[in-house]
């Protein structure tokens, strides 16, 4: 079980890790189209599309990296208040309440995922890439993602128990 | 029977942003009509741009069930069929709206753009009608007066139809996001850029920066849809439906007759002397001789699937038979 | 459902979720989700799907990791540092002479960053220090450095004012040009307090016996070499946007790029350094993105329903001038600000107050267009008083997580809140002086 635990915090972790240069990518690809149509009065049809592309990917899979780093942004006036052990209580209710929220999110990107890959959706610009149908990929992946590191953040509180701090 | 009749109520997005003429045109003035003429049966709710859902997602949500009509314009489906951006906007075709108008609303266009909505959402919505309601005016910053001056001109064009159309004009499409056309405009980054109609252009102040504008213009024409979910066009009773057919054929009919006037009365402000706008009408020839590049793309274009060819084939013919291209 | 108890529904649900330590974009996606299936059935999550596939499309967005960034690169780069010696010349000479040079470096760094945070904590570590190694009032101190460091969300670029820019649908670029003069404007009204306070009381602020720039040429020479970078940052990032060679977000890219550049002069660029940032940017971006993917589908859903035409009808039947309800509003945007999370605040509040302040009559301020620059801008002001006010104050935080052991929370707390009265002030002086706000894009914008 712990194992199964380490092995899906590795797997967010490295996939985090791998994401976070696209970031870089983007800032080099939008100055080559600075110089690009300003300089060389070449602009390209692809830089646009591209970028968004890359960070779509970074953005929808940084949930399960930000969950394992424990940074997702909550209100702890109440929290900080509170004994270890109510603390527990509401960290249990928090848990169970991504999970519903993210299976909900990992049923709806399926669908609209495959309803795009079904005539794979385009941009209908002069690049025409498949933009739209990747982004709807793209949210399915990063979902699915989030919502096993959820269960996973899940298990061990179980395991913890209450009692403990 | 017409008592039994629960109201019926059309959350319809619009493509317009909500403090547009336009926008406010159909919405408070046309759309409160539908409830006099259904004898308050049915009801439309207005919502703008991006209100509900991306507006290149929005006749997907109209198939759903969550919108129950959409007003926006089929070119911004391009992407999922070519055939869309042929029905939708057919760059340098039509000379005015009331032509392409008549091609959508009786020469077949209404029966193609029914089809591929049927093949895209599973026969879910009902395509009541489509028409344009204006040409949009090119805004230029260089005096482009005839179809040879766009040769190397820089112009921004970001759908792959218009793109291309240009291209074999001779001049240099460049992808550029709508925000940043004005400044591009203004540096000079970009010698013209597709924006609106007239109105529109000169409320943007694009004619102070661009003070070369093509009116008529000699490209663009969206074709805004009126599109129904397909069960809640079969529960309405016969009447309603022939009141919500001639409802749409008013209401872009009108609209179409307003936005002229509007762009006819401040072009005469613009033609005046001493004003700083220099606006290019285009000689008939050139029209002419522009719509025989842009068949060339509309050909090719069309080839990519069998509906798209078929599509080229109506306009062609129907533009022949107006005496706009030759046989 | 009518639509009264709907709303009462949603916000309740939203603050009892929010408030018992939900991640906000799990509160945000939960409530939507429930929304549309309550509504719509199974149907009704398309629409939530296709709000968050439209913020993955969102081009505009993507200047945030952008300046997130950048802004990572400089800290670690230590700009800053130079920054602060270059401006020791305005130390020595004055009473409160270091409290005023703090507050010019955080506007400086301001126009380079558009986050807070990073620079709080790098005028904590600098800065207070010393102002409490010369005997300075640690209150005067704290306060100084939380205000001026929070400074970065209204001097643009700002990434406060971009997701306005989406949310309202304003020109970013006119945003950013009408943040500039308000900025100045808290920034001189921080130097004025501090100033009369040392002078009324001049225990509050000793001069040192020796001051750090004796040595006049060298100082000068110093001051020379750490205001190059961050001025040729500033120029290029906004010098671009301005003078139309790129848009916002590539005027971010190339932010980065000065940052790294900065970076290899003071030869602190290594691959953990990088590393370390990219880690840090990707955290950061990944929290906001996640709450803004829940909020917008929310917003959408709500809009179906009915939502903003019941908020317009609220507001314009509360029976009060234009002025009177963008007071309320921004009475709202307060209260929310002492216990709310900025983005939270902006898209609850957002896409229902500004359509509503476009359509009031507000002809002394000026056109549609800038009414909307006006109240995006007097937002972000808001959103400066949100980043001080207890008990959520978010500067707060950071300056404890950097500041000496024997610094109480409470402190901090007691410490900024002159500093709110004069960010107060200074919103109440913009609002009744538009042309403070829209001069300049009245003079160099669209
Ligand atoms: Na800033
Ligand atoms: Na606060």
């Amino acid at each position: 079980m712990l194992r199964l635990c380490e092995i899906m915090d590795r797997i967010s972790r490295a996939t985090g890790q791998a994401a976070m240069h696209v970031y870089l990518i983007v800032a080099l690809l939008s100055m080559y189209e600075v110089v690009a149509r300003y300089l060389m009065n070449a602009p390209t049809v692809w830089s646009y599309e591209i970028v968004l592309a890359l960070c779509a990917l970074a953005w929808t899979l940084s949930g399960a990296y930000v969950s394992v780093q424990r940074r997702h942004i909550a209100i702890t006036l109440i929290y900080d208040m509170i004994s270890p052990r109510a603390r527990w209580y509401l960290d249990l209710i928090a848990a169970l309440f991504t999970i519903a929220a993210l299976c909900v999110l990992v049923y709806l990107s399926f669908d609209l995922a495959v309803k795009a890959l079904r005539f794979i959706d385009r941009s209908g610009s002069a690049f025409n890439s498949p933009l739209p149908t990747l982004l709807k990929c793209l949210l399915f992946s990063g979902a699915v993602l989030f919502v096993l590191q959820s269960v996973v953040d899940f298990a061990r509180l179980i395991q913890r128990g209450p009692k403990e701090v | 029977t017409a008592s039994a009749q629960a109201e019926t109520v059309l959350r319809t997005q619009l493509g317009q942003n909500a403090g547009d003429f336009v926008y406010r045109f159909i919405s408070e003035e046309w759309m409160p009509k539908i409830e006099t003429m259904t004898e308050g049966r049915v009801k439309f709710e207005a919502f703008p741009t991006n209100g509900v859902v991306p507006s290149n997602e929005a006749v997907d949500a109209v198939a759903d069930g969550v919108l129950q009509a959409d007003l926006i314009s089929p070119v911004l489906y391009s992407g999922k069929d070519p055939g869309y951006a042929l029905i939708g906007d057919l760059i340098a075709g039509y000379d005015r709206p009331d032509q392409m108008a008549t091609w959508c609303m009786h020469g077949g266009g209404k029966e193609f753009l029914q089809q591929l909505h049927d093949k895209y959402t599973d026969g879910r919505v009902h395509v009541v009608g489509c028409m344009p309601y204006s040409r949009e005016a090119l805004v230029a910053n260089t005096p482009i007066n005839t179809v040879a001056d766009l040769q190397g001109v820089k112009i921004r064009a970001p759908e792959g139809l218009s793109s291309e159309v240009f291209r074999r004009a001779g001049a240099t499409p460049v992808a550029l996001p709508f925000s940043e056309v004005y400044s591009a405009l203004e540096k000079g980054v970009v010698d013209a850029a597709d924006a609106s109609a007239y109105v529109n252009n000169a409320s943007q102040g694009f004619n102070d920066i661009a003070p070369n504008p093509l009116f008529p213009g000699i490209h663009s024409m969206p074709v805004y849809e009126f599109v129904v979910n397909k069960d809640v066009w079969d529960n309405l009773l016969d009447a309603d439906r022939v009141s919500l057919e001639t409802w749409y054929y008013a209401a872009y009919t009108a609209l179409s007759r307003v936005a002229d006037i509007e762009d006819l009365k401040l072009v005469r402000e613009h033609s005046k002397e001493g004003s700083k706008v220099n606006v290019i009408d285009w000689a008939q020839k050139d029209r002419d001789a522009f719509r025989k590049f842009a068949a060339e793309a509309w050909s090719d274009f069309s080839k990519q699937n069998e509906i798209a060819g078929e599509i080229y084939d109506s306009h062609i013919q129907f533009l022949t038979n107006l005496g706009l291209l030759d046989e | 459902m009518a639509i009264e108890y709907a709303t009462l529904l949603i916000v309740g649900a939203l603050f009892l979720l929010m408030l018992i330590g939900i991640p906000l974009g799990i509160v945000t996606l939960t409530v939507s989700v429930v929304t549309a299936l309550l509504y719509f059935g199974p149907n009704g999550l398309g629409l939530v799907g296709r709000q968050i596939v439209g913020v993955l499309g969102s081009y505009s967005f993507v200047a945030v990791p952008l300046f997130v960034l950048m802004a990572s690169l400089m800290e670690r780069a230590g700009i800053a540092e130079d920054l602060f010696d270059s401006m020791s010349v305005l130390a020595g000479k004055m009473r409160g002479g270091v409290a005023v040079q703090t507050t010019v470096v955080a506007v400086i760094m301001a126009a380079m960053a558009g986050v807070i945070g990073g620079e709080v904590m790098m005028l904590g570590l600098i800065a207070l220090p010393q102002m409490l190694r010369l005997g300075y009032d640690s209150k005067l101190s704290i306060g100084t450095i939380c205000a001026s460091g929070s400074l970065a969300t209204l001097v643009p670029p700002s990434i406060v004012m971009i997701i306005y820019g989406i949310t309202a649908n304003v020109s970013i670029g006119d945003l950013f040009l009408g943040g500039v003069l308000p900025g100045l404007l808290l920034a001189a009204l921080y130097i004025a307090y501090i100033l009369i306070r040392v002078n009324l009381n001049p225990g509050l602020a000793p001069l040192p016996e020796t001051g750090p720039g004796t040595d006049e040429k060298g100082v000068r020479l110093k001051a020379v070499r750490g205001l190059l970078v961050p001025v040729l940052i500033v120029t290029v990032v906004l010098g671009s946007i301005y003078s139309g060679i790129a848009a916002i977000t590539e005027a971010a890219a190339i932010g980065v790029a000065g940052a790294l550049l900065a970076a290899v002069f003071r030869g602190r660029l290594n691959l953990t350094m990088l590393r370390e940032a990219l880690q840090q940017t990707f955290t950061t971006v990944g929290a906001i993105i996640w709450l803004i993917m829940g909020a917008v589908s929310l917003v959408g859903i709500y809009n179906l329903i009915g939502g903003a035409s019941f908020m317009q009808n609220l507001i314009s039947g509360l029976d009060l001038p234009p002025i009177g309800i963008v007071l309320v509003m921004m009475g709202i945007l307060m209260v929310l600000g002492t216990f709310l999370e900025w983005i939270a605040i902006l898209l609850i509040t957002v896409p229902i107050f500004a359509p509503v302040v476009a359509q009031l009559p507000f002809e002394w301020v000026g056109s549609a267009d800038e009414v909307k620059v006006w109240f995006g801008v007097l937002v972000a002001i808001n959103i400066q008083i949100y980043f001080l006010s207890p008990p959520f104050g978010p500067a707060c935080f950071f300056l404890k997580s950097v500041a000496p052991k024997h610094i109480q929370l409470q402190e901090i707390f007691v410490s900024v809140l002159p500093f709110v009265g004069l960010q107060i002030l200074g919103l109440i002086l913009c609002l009744a002086f538009p042309e403070i706000i829209l001069a300049l894009p009245r003079l160099l914008g669209n």
